[in-house]
């Protein structure tokens, strides 16, 4: 099979999960899922091997939510929180908690209003560490934030998530 | 109790395959702004930067050279060949190097990284 369609089967689900996600409940996700693809198909031989061919393809995916976002006057600027940066921040990617029982728990529409309702910076940090599954550092790297600022986001949003959730469980 | 971290079971939540439909659409759209154009690629790059490849290429090259002389060096001296025998030499002789070749191919693509990984399907992303 050709590696595009391969690549294509592959990245589908996730990109269109993460620009759902990103650019929240928006009619034109699907579409711009189908950008991304057509973008890095045209721009592949652009592609040089000097990063991995998924952070290359969650590059382009991100230039296309924050294009869309920020015609809606929304880009989520990632801000330096440097001063948040504490002994929570090691919360921020820890493995099994409350918070994931929640997240089983709840409903899909449920799910994406909650997520729909963090901050867009939130937003996204949530999105590139959980369905782009990037590690801390690259998620800094590609947002030109420094990894504290990232855990703090990442903490942030998750607390904000949380919150939301046990709201909607609650009678 | 579950082991998944948040972000696992996020991912899990959120990502859904988009289905038939979208499928269809996008390759509707890919069809019609790409249209059957297909840049040939340069035979150099193909094969420049392959570790890989050239691994394999100069095992191959070894296990050739080797059996060539062992051929040489082992074959009866009392009477030629008949066109069957060197027939059949030869393609046991092919199907070996095939396989040495094969296993040099594997024994390379373990070791790949990433990014050779990617260089090496890279080539055939213009097969669409």
């Amino acid at each position: 099979m050709p590696a595009f369609r391969r690549i294509y089967d592959a990245f589908k689900g996730p990109i269109m999960a993460y620009v759902r996600g990103t650019i929240g409940r928006d009619a034109v996700a699907e579409e711009l899922t189908q950008d991304v693809f057509l973008k890095a198909y045209a721009a592949r031989d652009g592609f040089r091997g000097d990063s991995k061919l998924s952070t290359w393809l969650w590059s382009i995916a991100r230039n296309a939510a924050l294009d869309h976002l920020r015609k809606r006057g929304e880009l989520p600027l990632i801000p330096d929180l440097e001063s948040g940066a504490t002994a929570q921040d090691a919360l921020a990617d820890e493995g099994p908690s409350a918070e994931t029982a929640l997240v089983d728990a709840a409903d899909q529409r449920g799910l994406q209003d909650c997520i729909d309702r963090l901050a867009p910076a939130q937003r996204e940090a949530l999105m590139l560490r959980s369905v782009a599954e990037l590690p801390l550092a690259e998620i800094a790297s590609q947002t030109g934030a420094s990894e504290s600022a990232v855990k703090s986001l990442l903490f942030r949003a998750r607390e904000a998530l949380a919150k939301c959730l046990r709201a909607k469980e609650a009678p | 109790m579950t082991r998944e971290s948040l972000w696992q079971a996020l991912r899990r939540r959120l990502v859904r395959d988009p289905g038939p439909e979208f499928d269809r659409k996008f390759w509707a759209r890919f069809e019609k702004e790409q249209g059957g154009a297909r840049e040939p690629r340069e035979v150099w790059r193909i094969f420049s930067g392959r570790r890989g490849f050239l691994r394999a290429f100069a095992g191959w090259g070894a296990s050739a050279a080797a059996a060539g002389l062992a051929w040489l060096m082992f074959r009866p001296s009392s009477e030629p060949p008949g066109e069957a025998e060197l027939l059949a030499d030869s393609e046991a002789l092919g199907e070996e190097l095939e396989m040495l070749e094969a296993l040099d191919d594997m024994e390379d693509l373990a070791d790949l990284s990433d990014e050779d990984w990617e260089l090496l399907i890279e080539d055939d992303w213009s097969e669409g």
